[in-house]
C-alpha cells in the first residue's frame, strides 16, 4: 500500500485568517460562558435572575455564534489561496 | 455539457428536495410540545435547564435561539419543533447530495455529462431523498422537539463532508474538511452519541481514496482502525477529560483547599494554551492534523460547559444536578440506566457469587473506584467519597449473554415459550434464538420493514398477530405472515391511521439499487462497502450494543433511523437499476431515462399517500392540555403538591410550569426521582411561586448511599410496648410519648445514627393533626421495607398533612406508595390525600367542575386531528375518571349532570379518534338515564359490533397465533357481555336479538380449557 499525499500541501491545513476567526470564536464562547454564570437559587430563595435576558438569551447566543463561527474558521480560505 | 453545469443543477435539485421536505414537515409539525422527552427538551432549550442524562447542551444552545423567535411562551414549543423540521429537511438535502455523489461516480465514468445522465443522477437523488423524507421513522422525529432530528442532520452533514473531502483530496488544504468533521463530531456529542457510528464508513472512504491497491486485508485493517477511533472517543476522550478534571479538582480543592471548580478551570486553561503550542511545534504534518482534529473535537465537546454552569444556577429542572465534574461524570455515563453485559457476563438466571466474611455471606464484587460528591457539610469546600462503584460478580457467566436481566425472567420465558436451560443457565442455542428472534428480527428488521414494506398499525406490538407487525399490503402474503384472514380485520384496525402499506416497493427498489451498485466494478464495490458499513453500524450494531429486554416501554424504531438513511441511498440508486433494466428491454435514450425516473418517483409519492395521516400532527394540543389538566385538578390556594411517577405525567407538567408559566404555584414531585438525593435537594428549594417542600432532614441524612432502604419490622412492636409498660417515663424520654407516632418513628428510628435502629418498628404508624382533632393511620402491612422515596413522602406528610394540599396523580401505579391507597379522594385527574380512611371515594362536585369548566382537551374533537397510541392512552386516563364520575352521579340520582358529562365525553373524545372500550358502558348508561336512548343505543351498538368484529376475526387465527392472543379474546368478550347486560337492563330488544346468539357462540368457542 502506498500513500498518495500531495507533496505541495501547505504545512498548515487552515489559513491565517481562518485561524484568526477560530480564535475569535473561542473568545466568543468564553464570553458566553462567563455571562451565563452568576448566582443561583438555594434552599431559602428561588432566584428569578437565573432566567434573566443576559443569562438565557445573550450568553447562549454568544456561545452558539462562537461554535458556528468556528466552522467558518476551520474551512475558511481567502480568495487566491 | 460541463461538470460545473451539472454541479449547478445538482445544487438546485438538492434545494428542491430540501424545500419539499421542509414544506411537508412544516405543515405537519406539532403546534405544541409532544409526549415523552419533548417537553423536557423544550424547557431545557428555552430556559437552559438540565434534562435527563447524558444531556444535550448543543441542542440546548440551538433550541434556545429558536425558542426566542416565539412571540409568546405558548409558541416556544412550535419554534423548537420547527427547528427539528428544518434540521430534518437539511438532512434530506445532504442525503440528496450524497446519493447524487454516489450515482455520478457510477454513471459518469468517462467525464461526459449528457442530458439523460444528468436526469438519471438527479432522479436517483430525488427518489432516495424523498423516500427517506416520507418514511415513517424519520418523519416521526422531524415534527417534534427530540434530539433525533438534529442527530440525523449532523450525521448527514458529516458523511457528506467526507465525500466532499474525497472530491478535493488532491487539492491544497483538503485536510481542513477532516478537521471540520472532527469538530462536528465533537459538537454532536452535545446532541446525541449516535453520530460516532458513522466514523467507520468515513474511514473506509478515506482508505479507498488514499490507497491504490485496495485489498480485503486493507479493508479489515481500516475497519479495525475505525473501531479503535470510535472506542477512543467513546471510552477515552468523553469520560477521560472529565476524569482528568476530577483529578485536578481533587488536588486543588481537597489538597490545596481552593474553591470548587478551580481544578477544572486550571485544566481548561492548560488545554487552551497547551494544545495550540503542541500543534505549533509538531513537525510531522499527519501529527499536526491529528492534534488539530483532537483539539477541535474537544472544542466541540466543550458545549458541556452549558450543563455545568446552568446546573450550578440550580434551576427548578436540574436532573442529576451535574454542577461539578464528579456528578457530571455520572451524568455522562448515564449511570441510572445500569450497564449490561455484552461479550461475557451474567444470564438472567445467574446468581451472585457469595463469599464468607466473618459471620456474613457477602456478594463478591470488584471495586471500580470511589464516587465523589460535594461534601454534605456546606461550611467547607471539599469532595467526599459517598460510595464505591461496585461491579458485582456472578457465579455463572456465559459468552455473549442476550437474556441477561433477572428482572425480566417472565418476559424472556414468555417470548421464548419456555426456556429449557442446562445447569440452571439458558443454553447457547436458546440464547442465540432469543437474539435472532427478538433482538434482531423483532426489534430491528420489523422496524426496517415498517419503513420500506408496510406497517400494520400504530399500536405497540409484543409479538401478537394484532399489533405493530410489518405487513406488505398484499393480502395473501399478509395472511401467511400473520396467520389469519386479514380481510376480516375489524374496522378499528382497518381505519387505523398508522396502517401504511407500500407493497414492498421501496424495499425492492433498494435491493435493485444495491445489486446494481455491486455490479459497477471496483468503484461500485467500494461504494457498496461504505454504504453497508454505515447501514450495519447504525442498525444492527446498535442492536448488539443495546442488548434489549422484551416489553420495552415504547417502540424503539427511532434509534435505527441512521440505517434507514443508508438504505435510502440504495433506494435512490434503484432508479439507475430500473434504467439499466429498461436498457435490456431495448428501450432507448431520453425516453428510457424519463420513464425510469417517473416510474420510480411514484414510489415516494405512494409512501407519502400512506404516511401523511399518521404524521400530520397539526391541530394537536393534547400533551400541553392534558398536562394542564393534572395541574388544574389541584386547588388554587395553598400551593399544592402533586406526586407523579412516569414520563408522560411529569414532563408535560414541567413544560407547563417552566415554559408557559402555568400554575407555577403548584409543585410536581416525581416519585421515581425522589429516590435520589439530588432530587430531594431540589424539592427542599422553592421553585417559581411554590415554596420549598417541608423536608427537614440534613443532607448527610439522605445523601446517596444512606437510608436507601429501611426495613419494616413489626416484630419489634410487642417488645417496645412491653418496655413502655415497664418504664414509661424513661422510654418516653428515649423514644417519644407515642413510639408509633410517625414523627417519633422518623426522629428516633429512621434518623437514628445507629444503623441497627434504622428501621420502622411497627407496621402501623399514626399521624395526629397539630390541634389533636384528627388522626391518620398508615399501614405498611404488605411491605418488607420502605425506600427513600417512601421516606421522603412520609417526612413531607408528617409536616404538611394539615397545612398544604397533597395530591397523587391518577397515573401513578398501584405499587407506588401503596400505603397511601386507602387515604385518597378522587378530584379530577388527581387523588387528594386525606387523613380519613377511604374506599374508592370521589369528590363529585370538584371532579364535575374540573371536567366541565377547567379542563382542556387538546383538539381531539376535530376528528381530522391524529391521536396516536400514547395520546389515546392519555385520553383513556380521562375517560376512566369520567366513567367513575358518571357512575357516582347516577348513583346519586343526578341524571342531568351525568348527561352533561356524557355529552362532553362524546364531543371531546370522539369514537373516530379514540375508539371506545369497556369504559364507554358508563357513557351509554348516562345517555339511557338522561333519556337520550338513541345515543346510548349507538354507543352500545358500536361496542357490540366492535367486539363482534374482533372475535370473528380472531376466529380465523391459526392455532399458534390464537394461543398468543388468548388474553385478548377476553378483552373483547367482556365488553360484549357487559353491553348485553346493559341492553337487557334497558330492554333494548333489537340489540339483544342481534348480538346475544353471537355472544353465546363466541363464549362457547373460547371457553377456557
Amino acid at each position: 500500500m502506498q500513500n498518495r499525499t500531495n507533496p505541495s500541501e501547505p504545512s498548515f491545513p487552515m489559513s491565517r485568517k481562518g485561524l484568526l476567526l477560530l480564535s475569535l470564536s473561542i473568545l466568543l464562547i468564553i464570553a458566553g460562558y462567563v455571562l451565563m454564570g452568576g448566582e443561583g437559587s438555594n434552599a431559602h430563595r428561588f432566584c428569578p435572575s437565573i432566567f434573566s435576558v443576559c443569562r438565557t438569551l445573550v450568553a447562549p447566543l454568544l456561545c452558539l455564534s462562537g461554535y458556528l463561527l468556528a466552522v467558518v474558521g476551520i474551512v475558511f480560505l481567502p480568495s487566491g489561496d | 455539457m460541463q461538470q460545473h453545469t451539472f454541479n449547478r443543477i445538482d445544487i438546485c435539485m438538492g434545494w428542491l428536495a430540501f424545500a419539499i421536505a421542509l414544506v411537508v414537515y412544516g405543515t405537519s409539525v406539532e403546534p405544541t410540545a409532544s409526549l415523552w422527552d419533548c417537553p423536557e427538551f423544550i424547557a431545557s432549550g428555552y430556559r437552559l435547564e438540565i434534562g435527563h442524562p447524558p444531556g444535550a447542551p448543543f441542542f440546548m444552545l440551538t433550541a434556545n435561539l429558536f425558542s426566542h423567535l416565539a412571540a409568546t411562551p405558548s409558541q416556544v414549543a412550535l419554534m423548537v419543533n420547527l427547528m427539528s423540521a428544518l434540521l430534518s429537511a437539511g438532512c434530506i438535502l445532504f442525503l440528496f447530495w450524497t446519493i447524487t455523489h454516489f450515482a455520478r461516480k457510477l454513471i459518469v465514468t468517462d467525464g461526459t455529462y449528457t442530458r439523460e445522465r444528468i436526469l438519471l443522477i438527479e432522479s436517483c437523488g430525488l427518489v432516495g431523498a424523498l423516500a427517506y423524507a416520507f418514511s415513517d421513522t424519520f418523519w416521526f422525529s422531524a415534527t417534534e422537539a427530540e434530539v433525533y432530528a438534529y442527530s440525523s442532520f449532523l450525521t448527514a452533514v458529516v458523511f457528506w463532508l467526507m465525500l466532499k473531502w474525497e472530491e478535493e483530496a488532491d487539492c491544497a488544504r483538503s485536510c481542513r474538511w477532516l478537521i471540520l468533521i472532527a469538530y462536528l463530531i465533537g459538537l454532536s456529542i452535545g446532541v446525541h452519541l449516535l453520530n460516532l457510528l458513522c466514523i467507520p464508513a468515513m474511514v473506509l472512504v478515506f482508505y479507498f481514496r488514499r490507497w491504490h491497491n485496495v485489498s480485503r486485508a486493507g479493508i479489515l485493517l481500516a475497519l479495525a482502525i475505525s473501531a479503535a477511533i470510535v472506542a477512543v472517543v467513546l471510552y477515552g476522550i468523553i469520560p477521560g477529560v472529565v476524569w482528568m478534571a476530577g483529578l485536578f479538582e481533587l488536588f486543588f480543592v481537597n489538597v490545596c483547599s481552593l474553591p470548587y471548580q478551580s481544578g477544572l478551570l486550571c485544566l481548561v486553561l492548560l488545554l487552551l494554551v497547551g494544545l495550540p503550542l503542541c500543534i505549533w511545534h509538531s513537525r510531522n504534518r499527519a501529527a499536526r492534523v491529528c492534534l488539530l482534529s483532537l483539539s477541535m473535537l474537544l472544542l466541540g465537546y466543550s458545549t458541556y460547559g452549558v450543563i455545568l454552569i446552568r446546573a450550578s444556577a440550580r434551576p427548578p429542572m436540574n436532573e442529576n444536578a451535574p454542577d461539578n465534574v464528579f456528578s457530571l461524570r455520572s451524568y455522562l455515563a448515564r449511570e441510572q440506566y445500569g450497564d449490561k453485559p455484552l461479550l461475557y457476563g451474567q444470564a438472567y438466571t445467574s446468581k451472585l457469587d457469595f463469599e464468607q466474611k466473618g459471620n456474613y455471606l457477602v456478594a463478591k464484587s470488584d471495586d471500580e473506584g470511589p464516587v465523589y460528591r460535594l461534601s454534605a457539610d456546606t461550611t467547607v469546600c471539599r469532595y467526599d467519597v459517598v460510595r464505591h462503584d461496585l461491579k458485582y460478580r456472578y457465579a455463572d457467566n456465559m459468552w455473549f449473554p442476550r437474556m441477561h436481566d433477572k428482572r425480566f425472567q417472565n418476559q424472556y420465558e414468555d417470548w421464548m415459550g419456555g426456556v429449557e436451560k442446562k445447569d440452571g443457565m439458558p443454553t447457547m442455542v436458546e440464547n442465540i434464538r432469543f437474539f435472532l428472534s427478538y433482538q434482531v428480527s423483532f426489534m430491528y428488521w420489523r422496524y426496517f420493514l415498517w419503513n420500506f414494506v408496510g406497517r400494520q398499525n400504530d399500536i405497540q406490538g409484543h409479538g401478537e398477530a394484532e399489533h405493530g407487525n410489518w405487513i406488505t399490503g398484499i393480502s395473501f402474503i399478509d395472511n401467511l405472515l400473520l396467520g389469519c384472514d386479514t380481510s376480516k380485520m375489524p374496522d378499528v384496525l382497518r381505519h387505523n391511521p398508522g396502517r401504511n402499506v407500500y407493497y414492498a416497493l421501496p424495499l425492492l427498489l433498494g435491493l435493485m439499487g444495491l445489486y446494481w451498485q455491486l455490479g459497477r466494478g471496483t468503484v461500485g464495490r467500494n461504494q457498496f462497502c461504505i454504504v453497508s458499513v454505515l447501514f450495519f453500524m447504525t442498525g444492527l450494531a446498535i442492536v448488539l450494543y443495546l442488548n434489549q429486554t422484551p416489553h420495552q416501554a415504547r417502540e424503539r424504531d427511532y434509534a435505527y433511523a441512521g440505517s434507514f438513511y443508508a438504505f435510502s441511498v440504495w433506494i435512490g440508486l434503484g432508479v439507475a437499476a430500473v434504467h439499466s433494466l429498461f436498457g435490456r428491454l431495448r428501450m432507448k435514450g431520453r425516453l428510457r431515462a424519463l420513464l425510469s425516473s417517473v416510474l420510480c418517483l411514484l414510489v415516494p409519492l405512494q409512501m407519502i399517500s400512506q404516511t401523511w395521516d399518521d404524521h400530520d400532527r397539526s391541530g394537536r394540543y393534547t400533551c400541553r392540555d392534558y398536562g394542564q389538566n393534572y395541574l388544574q385538578s389541584l386547588p388554587q390556594e395553598g400551593c399544592p403538591i402533586i406526586l407523579t411517577n412516569g414520563d408522560n405525567d411529569t414532563f408535560p407538567l414541567w413544560y407547563n410550569h417552566d415554559v408557559e408559566g402555568f400554575r407555577t404555584d403548584t409543585r410536581v414531585c416525581n416519585l421515581s426521582y425522589a429516590q435520589t438525593d439530588w432530587y430531594i435537594d431540589q424539592m427542599k428549594q422553592p421553585a417559581w411561586q411554590s415554596p420549598a417542600l417541608p423536608f427537614t432532614w440534613d443532607k448527610r441524612q439522605y445523601q446517596e448511599g444512606t437510608r436507601e432502604r429501611i426495613p419494616v419490622r413489626p416484630e419489634l412492636e410487642e417488645s417496645i410496648r412491653k418496655l413502655y409498660r415497664e418504664n414509661p417515663d424513661e422510654m418516653k424520654k428515649m423514644l417519644g410519648d407515642d413510639p408509633f407516632e410517625l414523627k417519633n418513628v422518623i426522629r428516633y428510628w429512621i434518623l437514628s445514627d445507629n444503623p441497627d435502629m434504622q428501621c420502622i418498628p411497627t407496621d402501623t404508624v399514626t399521624l395526629t393533626s397539630p390541634d389533636g382533632s384528627q388522626q391518620m393511620t398508615l399501614s405498611f402491612k404488605d411491605k418488607e421495607a420502605l425506600f427513600k422515596n417512601d421516606l421522603f413522602v412520609l417526612e413531607v406528610l408528617s409536616h404538611a398533612m394539615w397545612t398544604r394540599p397533597l395530591y397523587l396523580s391518577v397515573s401513578v401505579g398501584p405499587d407506588e406508595v401503596s400505603w397511601l391507597r386507602n387515604h385518597l379522594v378522587l378530584e379530577g385527574l388527581a387523588y387528594r390525600i386525606v387523613p380519613q380512611t377511604t374506599e374508592g371515594e370521589i369528590d363529585v362536585d370538584k371532579t364535575y367542575r374540573c371536567f366541565m369548566n377547567l379542563f382542556r382537551y387538546g383538539g381531539l374533537s376535530n376528528t381530522t386531528v391524529y391521536a396516536d397510541e400514547h395520546v389515546r392512552h392519555l385520553a383513556y386516563t380521562h375517560e376512566r375518571v369520567m366513567a367513575r364520575l358518571i357512575d357516582a352521579l347516577l348513583e346519586k340520582g343526578d341524571n342531568k349532570r351525568a348527561l352533561d358529562v356524557a355529552v362532553l365525553w362524546e364531543r371531546e373524545f370522539p369514537r373516530a379518534s379514540v375508539p371506545h372500550n369497556e369504559l364507554a358502558l358508563s357513557l351509554a348508561r348516562a345517555f339511557y338515564a338522561g333519556g337520550s336512548t338513541e345515543r346510548a343505543d349507538a354507543v352500545l351498538e358500536g361496542l357490540l359490533s366492535q367486539s363482534d368484529q374482533w372475535l370473528s376475526w380472531m376466529d380465523t387465527f391459526s392455532p399458534e397465533r390464537k394461543a398468543s392472543s388468548s388474553h385478548n379474546v377476553y378483552r373483547h368478550l367482556r365488553p360484549m357481555q357487559l353491553s348485553l347486560a346493559l341492553a337487557g337492563e334497558y330492554q333494548r330488544q333489537s340489540l339483544m336479538q342481534s348480538y346475544t346468539p353471537k355472544f353465546i357462540r363466541y363464549a362457547e368457542q373460547n371457553k377456557p380449557l
